[in-house]
């Protein structure tokens, strides 16, 4: 048997917990709290990145080769493992709003992540898309948790189709990808088609692929959902969606496309180009009218997979690796916001925008946070957004692709207007009601530290940038 | 011989699918559904597979349509109401079809298969279930058991988003 066991010892770890989680929710009195389970799922979570970190040194592949763990999978798996414990302890302070099968959430979360950390180690299509339906699966039922609302199961519903159209388009595509090479395993496709002209099947197979994968990374053909699941979604499962469902998409389509296919890049470098340009302007244009924060975060999201596009279409070590970096300080930029929007909404009962009127005087701390990671968002310097941005973009004037560099640059600006928009009415207009909004002692040393974070991200960005682009070499080994 | 089978199959196939969605009494469409997963098995007949045939018989065609059989009847969903809303989206979805199908036959058209397929010989393939079987538990065993995860939060899933926790 070809199995190192060290390789997917995390895995085995999150495994445990989410069981554990759901066996001990069986004993607990019915009704009662269940925060603590939330707890033992972040200690999980810490434990196993301390894992991935003691191991990082052990890569390769096992399984049979259907396995995969170097730099790029401990990279995103750490990446994966952050964002389950923000989501964790965003759901623990949205739990009231959970009515039933309360430890299941906590247990589901935690599957998702898991899913997420098969998705980063997958180096063939089977494992690929078996994980892939893995997440899928789990992300339907969580978006639809809380059925009592009517937007909830909407989302839920809106979701379970567009997904299933989606992998409908990628396993047919995976089945030309297959005619074409005679292999799933990516390196082996990757050398096959070294030296090969592009065929009709393999132009079927990859035009397919691609829009199948759009799905999970929210850009067009496949954005569609996105606004509806965002609002409708509870807002830990939206945060989610979007920190790491995004990720998780990018991190496979990476590996598709440079490491499968990165020995026929000329033919495809055109086709992401046009997606990528079209989602940038279709998500930043359409966020502008939006009223409600979490809808108009969604249009946002649509317009940061138009970014992140731009790495791919780079297809080159310093595109992946700023899509690596722009993913790390998404990751802080959204999970701040959203942890922002979970404490505002538990104090008003409200996600629109016109609500958030007065912020600034009745919750310092919130309104420093919505500005931060709003703005990061955005990419206004000294922010980690801000260097993410100028990196993708830098990366595509490399390649030749000034128009798409152009479209980049301009869409940057249209973000700054309807960020700024939400952080005049957060700091410039009066209050409706002047109470101050509690917010509690750990919450409080989160936000900071993600502020801190995303702070850190844009003014020393030097060592991460290098670190990401060691990591990011990796993918084009095998060409 | 073959081809000519493999025609009829793919032909009903596709007739049954496409009646499956345009029918709207549901019984119908779910015999319509029926038809097209004997044809699919039919068609792993012809690609010399008759354990995959026999277990999307049995899967498919058995368990999951009687369920699905069950439910029509108990739901008594009758004549479903809401397509008539979406006739606007037409013309738009005329148009996107007509477009892959075009995209993918230019592909098919100017494609040449040259990838070397069939790595099995007739006499393994008459050992079709131990292949099946050495297979999941040996090369595939990671997909297999990442299978055996998603199943279980499916069950989760059911059970969340239909049962009311007891108080």
């Amino acid at each position: 048997m070809d199995v190192n066991i060290k390789l997917f010892l995390p895995e085995i770890f999150i495994t445990l917990f989410a069981f554990v989680i759901i066996g001990i929710d069986l004993v607990m009195p019915k009704g009662s709290e269940r925060k603590h389970l939330a707890r033992l799922g972040i200690i999980g979570s810490l434990a196993a990145i301390n894992v991935l970190i003691i191991n990082s040194g052990v890569t390769g592949t096992t399984l049979f080769g259907l396995f995969i763990q170097d730099g790029v999978s401990i990279f995103f798996k750490v990446l994966f493992l952050l964002t389950g414990i923000v989501i964790l302890y965003m759901a623990m302070l949205y739990e009231e709003k959970v009515k039933n099968f309360k430890g299941e959430f906590y247990a589901l979360i935690l599957f998702a992540v898991l899913a997420m950390m098969f998705m980063a180690s997958s180096n063939d299509f089977i494992s690929l898309y078996v994980s892939l339906e893995f997440l899928a699966v789990t992300l339907y039922i969580l978006a639809c948790y809380t059925k009592e609302e009517s937007a909830s199961v909407e989302a839920g519903l809106k979701y379970l189709i567009t997904g299933a159209l989606a992998s409908g388009f990628l396993l047919y595509g995976i089945t030309y990808l297959y005619g074409a090479t005679g292999s799933t395993e990516f390196t082996s496709i990757s050398r096959i088609l070294t030296g090969k002209e592009m065929s009709g099947f393999l132009a079927i197979g990859l035009i397919l692929v691609v829009t199948g994968l759009t799905f999970k990374i929210a850009s067009i053909p496949f954005h569609v959902w996105a606004p509806d699941v965002y609002q409708g979604a509870p807002t830990p499962v939206t945060a989610l969606l979007a920190a790491g469902s995004k990720a998780a998409g990018f991190v496979i389509l990476m590996r598709v496309m440079f490491t499968a296919l990165g020995s026929i890049k000329p033919q495809w470098v055109l086709f992401i180009s046009v997606i990528s340009a079209s989602t940038l302007l279709l998500g930043n244009l359409a966020a502008m009218p939006q009223k409600n924060i979490k809808r108009m975060l969604a249009y946002a999201g649509i317009g940061s997979a138009g970014y992140l596009l731009m790495g791919i279409a780079a297809g080159s070590v310093l595109g992946s690796g700023s899509v690596m970096f722009y993913l790390l300080a998404y990751l802080f930029a959204i999970s701040g916001t959203f942890l922002a929007i979970v404490i505002f909404y538990n104090s008003e009962g409200s996600d629109s925008i016109d609500a958030y009127a007065g912020l600034s005087r009745r919750s310092p701390l919130l309104a420093a946070t919505l500005f931060i990671g709003l703005l990061s968002l955005a990419g206004v310097p000294p922010l980690g957004g801000f260097i993410a941005k100028l990196y993708l973009i830098a990366a595509v004037v490399k390649e030749g692709l000034m128009w798409l560099a152009v479209v980049g640059v301009l869409m940057a600006i249209a973000a700054m207007y309807y960020f700024l928009l939400v952080i005049k009415r957060v700091y410039l207009l009066p209050p409706k009601v002047n109470l101050p909004i509690k917010i509690g002692t750990v919450d409080t040393a989160l936000l900071y530290s993600i502020n801190i974070a995303t702070l850190i991200l844009g003014i020393y960005p030097g060592p991460f940038t290098d670190w990401v682009m060691e990591i990011a070499k990796v993918l084009f080994r095998g060409n | 011989m073959e081809l000519i089978f493999f025609y009829i199959f793919a032909i009903v196939a596709l007739a049954s699918a496409i009646a499956v969605i345009s029918i709207r009494n549901p019984v119908h469409s779910a015999i319509f559904l029926m038809v097209c997963f004997l044809q699919v098995a039919a068609l792993f007949v012809l690609l010399r597979s008759p354990f995959l045939a026999a277990v999307q018989i049995f899967v498919y065609v058995g368990a999951v349509m009687v369920l699905f059989l069950f439910a029509v009847l108990i739901l008594d969903l009758g004549r479903e109401r809401f397509g008539e809303y979406l006739h606007h989206q037409s013309p738009i979805a005329i148009i996107v079809v007509v477009g892959l199908i075009f995209v993918i036959g230019l592909g098919l058209a100017r494609g040449k298969l040259d990838a070397p397929l069939g790595k099995y010989t007739e006499a393994e393939l008459v050992k079709n279930i131990e292949v099946t079987g050495e297979l999941l538990y040996t090369k595939y065993v990671f997909p297999f058991e990442v299978i055996s995860l998603l199943l279980l939060v499916a069950m989760v899933g059911a059970i969340v988003l239909v049962m009311k926790e007891r108080k």
